[in-house]
């Protein structure tokens, strides 16, 4: 096989099976590539990778003229065990073996591979074996062996959710072609083509209403948007963030929080920025009875006590927890980036006591921390991908031209973005790097977008940011005591500052924000009967009930607000600030919206392309068209000269035999078959009109008229 | 077709043309066919090949073993139908004037008068022709071919509807000139009788032993009748479908055997088909009637090159080639 295939390649006939099955290769290849491309340009230098991957095809190209299968596979075992133990020595961390197995069958629960360390060494390193073995494979004509390779790379970064939808149907329709028309090229196997079609574009559509693997880029395409997820849904999340576009908030309670302050109570950050989302890299440690050091700087201690008022699996706290009440520590661990976590989850009614030691610095120490910061942090936390457009960049000097301290550059960036961008759930989500589009084409945003955005700037003037999620204070219900629901789910800053810490900025404008949750809160009142909350809210159904001009979210100062000597925020009268936010065009108003007519997405055109070339195949293949133009023959029949009308007559009476009995056979005469199927007179009949029109070049309109009723007739029998 | 149908178009053909209608033709064809069956037990369908080809102008080649009753058949037809009957017993020794016939000198007129041989004659037999010598055969076949004969350099024709009804021995193929392949096509139609199944034997010695039924058979239509519906069998429409499906049929055998049916063959098999059709009272040839003759037309012009013959390999055509 394989040697025939290079003598075609020599005498220069390929056949187009064969080219097919190449260029399916090369759609295999291309789909996990990308995505390793992707993880390598997140947080390193793609160029490195652009000479591996060619150096990768060239060498295969060369060794699969002269090197055995066997060896090829050796060679392919080597690459790959080689790459592991490079990737783990660059690690800084001793690893031990076990814990090298149990993170990688971690990753295989959907768990993005960019929460590896020296993530982009682990795709330079985990790159060379499947690309080479795919390659030497189909260039030996061995199509099954291009497709374990290069399946099983793409099915370990499926696995790790990495590989979005698209991506892995490109892989897994290459590798469908591959097999497919590769066979069809070794066994000359005839009409196959159109059977493959058929079964390509099923490996299309499938996935489309079926995806298996939880989490990660792989989301299903939908003609419905019926399902928007919830802020809360998109920014509570174990370790990666996907930026979703419309989104709904949830009015359902958490938990409460009896504080002295009110506070953003944060559940987690993450570091890793992707371009279309947030990663949370490293690992987990237990907290045990110790108390943390908490930040570096001046601080202020705050105790809080945390009632879940429904299954948490998060912890939220004021930055930064330092240490937790005896009753819970053994379930409490620290997050890479410090902050508390919990180990599994606890029940409704817990209740947890948290002590947080507070970032307290002087506006001076913040202006005067300067930019030396630990070289560790200046690397996880300034990291960007490599995509990242120049412009953000520039925008940001821009805007912070007056700024002479990463502080101010933060400030004027936090308040340029409330400023200028207006706050929406209701929007598309755009294409490409999140914070580019936020900045330069979209006026309206949410929480997620805001933040996303304000990192990005900061990070492009290499100022150590990350992004914390959590909920906003709350509605205050007590002197002391805070009312937390998934509504209140926000997603902020933290910015470093040598010797002081991780500091908050907050750039969503709060009013809109506490408006248009305002409006959640009171749509979905009203839709329950109005003013039934029970408890510790009911205080204040009665105002909420008027839907306008109260208060559910308590304001809160962050640092730049306080320091930065700015009005304190006030609660803010819903209509007067954003009208159109206000009245609640939230997604639970979308009823209200009226008839709109979908416009198709790129996606969906090209989904419905590959259904009619597959219905096409399909229908071909089984001459359905044929068969089921004929049932709508049997029913009409148009009337023109007698000739053609018998004819017609003709058909259409086949067709009724041919349902009722079996086809005519090839080589069998008609009367063959009218014997073997023993038809009637009135058949007969009509065959011999057939006969006399179509070979005695001899009909009358009468004749046509007696064939015409007489197929009527027969048709009625059932 | 029913009855008044018939009728209307009869008087539709007799006010347009004088000729015999079809009807009337595929009557008289019935009628000769009984009349033959009477002396032949349980051939029916041999007797309607040879009448086909009859109709369809063709001759006939007789495959079988001795004293089955190929002359018995050739006589029965020719009686059948008032035509004169002719028997030639092919011999090594056999001249091609032994044939033709031949010029004799008269002393009276001082002129060489033509003393016709028995192949001018409505039905011929040629018994065993596979043991003349090639001149002799080649004297048959130019007549059959172009139903004339040429003595002497002068060119007599011979009157319809002269037929050739041949014999070949396949019993002493060592004492034979095998007939070559391009004079086996001169023949429409090869039938082979076989012997008679238990009942019909009984049947036959019934009848034959003692009287022999051939001695009081009557013919059964007049010789111009008989004429006039071979004519009109030449009339029958042979529709571009039907011409296709039989070309289709030819170039299969063309493409599946080392040598395959030739143009002269297909248009054998039309002719033939259009003497199946008006037999069976029809002014069209459909596609069973080409069916029917496939096998007994073009079988001894194949050359299969492989191990079934040729009746397998025209099966084969039948099933693959599709007749709509």
């Amino acid at each position: 096989m394989s040697k025939s295939g290079r003598l075609h390649a020599v005498s220069g006939k390929i056949p187009v099976h064969q080219i097919i099955a190449v260029v399916g290769t090369v759609g295999l290849l291309g789909s996990f590539l990308s995505v390793l491309y992707d993880i390598v340009e997140t947080v390193g230098d793609p160029l490195l990778f652009y000479v591996v991957v060619f150096t990768t095809l060239v060498a295969a190209t060369l060794l699969s003229r002269t090197l055995p299968v066997t060896g090829a596979v050796v060679v392919g075992a080597i690459l790959l065990g080689a790459g592991t133990v490079w990737h783990a020595l660059t690690l800084e961390a001793d690893l031990e073996f076990w814990l090298l197995v149990n993170n990688n069958i971690e990753l295989l629960t959907g768990e993005t591979v960019l929460q590896i360390q020296q993530v982009d060494v682990w795709a330079l390193t985990v790159t060379p074996a499947p690309v080479f073995l795919t390659w030497y494979f189909v260039l030996r004509g061995r199509y099954v062996g291009t497709v374990v390779a290069g399946g099983s790379m793409l099915t370990y970064l499926v696995l790790t959710g990495d590989a979005g939808t698209t991506v892995t149907q490109l892989g897994v329709v290459s590798a469908g072609a591959v097999i497919g028309f590769g066979e069809i090229e070794a066994t000359g196997w005839t009409g196959a083509t159109d059977q493959t079609v058929v079964v390509l574009a099923v490996m299309v559509l499938v996935p489309l209403v079926i995806t298996v693997v939880p989490g990660g880029a792989a989301t299903p395409i939908t003609f419905i948007n019926d399902e928007t997820e919830t802020v809360e849904e998109s920014v509570i999340t174990e370790t990666s963030m996907d930026i979703v576009g419309e989104v709904k908030l949830s009015p359902e309670s958490r938990f409460a929080v009896t504080s002295d302050q009110p506070r953003l109570w944060r559940v987690g950050s993450y570091d890793r920025y992707t371009g279309d989302g947030w990663v949370k890299t490293g690992d987990t440690s237990p907290l045990g009875n110790k108390t943390l050091d908490g930040p570096p700087g001046p601080t202020q201690e705050l105790t809080q006590t945390i009632e879940a008022q429904t299954t948490l699996s998060v912890l939220p706290t004021a930055w930064q927890p330092v240490s937790v009440g005896e009753s819970v520590t053994g379930d409490i661990v620290v997050g890479p980036n410090g902050g508390f976590e919990i180990d599994g989850t606890v029940s409704e009614g817990t209740i947890i006591n948290l002590t947080s030691k507070l970032p307290d610095p002087e506006r001076e120490a913040l202006v005067t921390a300067g930019q030396n910061y630990p070289e560790s942090v200046r690397e996880q936390y300034a990291q960007l991908p490599q995509s990242t457009p120049d412009r953000i960049g520039e925008r940001t000097e821009q805007i912070a031209r007056n700024a002479e301290s990463p502080f101010e550059t933060a400030v004027a960036v936090e308040q340029w973005l409330e400023q200028n961008r207006e706050y929406s759930l209701t929007i598309d989500r755009p294409e490409g790097d999140i914070a580019d589009a936020f900045l330069f084409e979209m006026d309206a945003g949410y929480c997620t977008y805001f933040a996303t955005t304000m990192a990005t700037m900061l990070r492009s003037q290499n100022i150590p940011t990350r992004i914390a999620t959590g909920y906003t204070p709350g509605e205050r219900v007590s002197e002391n005591q805070y009312e937390v629901r998934g509504l209140n789910s926000h997603v902020w800053v933290e910015v470093y500052f040598p010797d002081i810490g991780w500091v908050e900025f907050d750039p969503t404008p709060t009013g809109p924000r506490q408006s248009t949750e305002q409006a959640a809160l009171s749509t979905s009142l009203g839709a329950n009967g109005g003013g039934t909350v029970t408890g510790t809210t009911s205080g204040a159904t009665t105002n909420r009930a008027g839907g306008i001009g109260d208060v559910t979210d308590t304001g809160v100062q962050d640092v730049s607000d306080r320091i930065s000597g700015e009005a304190a925020e006030q609660p803010v009268e819903n209509g007067a600030l954003r009208p159109g936010v206000g009245t609640g065009s939230g997604t639970e108003g979308n009823s209200d919206d009226g008839f709109s007519v979908p416009q198709p997405s790129r996606q969906q055109v090209v989904v419905s392309l590959v259904v009619l070339a597959g219905a096409v195949a399909w229908t071909r293949q089984t001459g359905i068209a044929e068969s089921l133009f004929g049932r709508v023959l049997v029913r009409f029949q148009r009337r023109s000269d007698p000739v053609t009308d018998i004819e017609r007559a003709y058909d259409r009476v086949l067709l009724l035999l041919e349902d009722r009995y079996r086809p005519r056979e090839t080589g069998e005469t008609v009367r063959q078959y009218l014997d073997d199927i023993a038809a009637d007179e009135d058949v007969r009949r009509v065959i011999r009109l057939y006969e006399q029109a179509q070979y005695a070049e001899d009909a009358s309109k009468a004749d046509a008229d007696e064939a015409v009723s007489l197929v009527d007739t027969i048709r009625k029998q059932e | 077709m029913t009855n008044s149908e018939t009728d209307l178009k009869e008087t539709e053909e007799n006010r347009e043309t004088p000729e015999m209608s079809v009807a009337v033709a595929s009557e008289l064809a019935q009628d000769v066919v009984e009349n033959v069956e009477q002396v032949l037990v349980g051939g029916r369908d041999e007797i309607e090949h040879v009448m086909t080809a009859l109709l369809g102008r063709g001759h006939v080649l007789l495959e079988d073993v001795p004293g089955v009753g190929k002359t018995m058949l050739a006589r029965a037809v020719a009686r059948s139908f008032g035509g004169t009957f002719k028997r030639v017993q092919f011999t090594p020794d056999l001249l091609p004037s032994d044939v033709t016939g031949v010029n004799v000198f008269n002393q009276q007129t001082q002129e060489f008068d033509f003393r016709p041989g028995p192949i001018f004659a409505d039905v011929v037999l040629g018994d065993e022709i596979n043991r003349a010598p090639p001149k002799t055969q080649s004297a048959l076949l130019e007549a059959m071919e172009e139903q004339q004969a040429t003595i002497d350099g002068k060119t007599h024709h011979i009157e319809d509807p002269f037929t050739v009804i041949a014999t070949q021995n396949t019993v002493e193929g060592d004492q034979a000139y095998e007939l070559p392949m391009a004079e086996l096509d001169r023949f429409m139609k090869t039938v082979s009788l076989g012997y008679p199944d238990h009942h019909e034997e009984v049947e036959m010695l019934d009848r034959v032993v003692g009287h022999h039924p051939i001695d009081d058979l009557t013919p059964a239509v007049s010789l111009s009748e008989f004429r006039q519906a071979r004519e009109r069998a030449a009339e029958v429409t042979v529709a571009r479908d039907i011409r296709e499906y039989a070309t289709k049929l030819a170039n299969y055998t063309r493409t599946h055997a080392s040598l395959g049916v030739s143009p002269r063959g297909t248009i054998s098999l039309l002719r033939a088909t259009q003497g199946r059709a008006l037999l069976s009272g029809r002014e069209y040839v459909v596609p069973d009637d080409v069916q029917e003759e496939v096998v007994p037309v073009l079988n001894h012009r194949i050359r299969t090159g492989r191990d079934d013959d040729s009746v397998t390999l025209l099966r084969e055509a039948l099933n693959s080639v599709d007749p709509e």
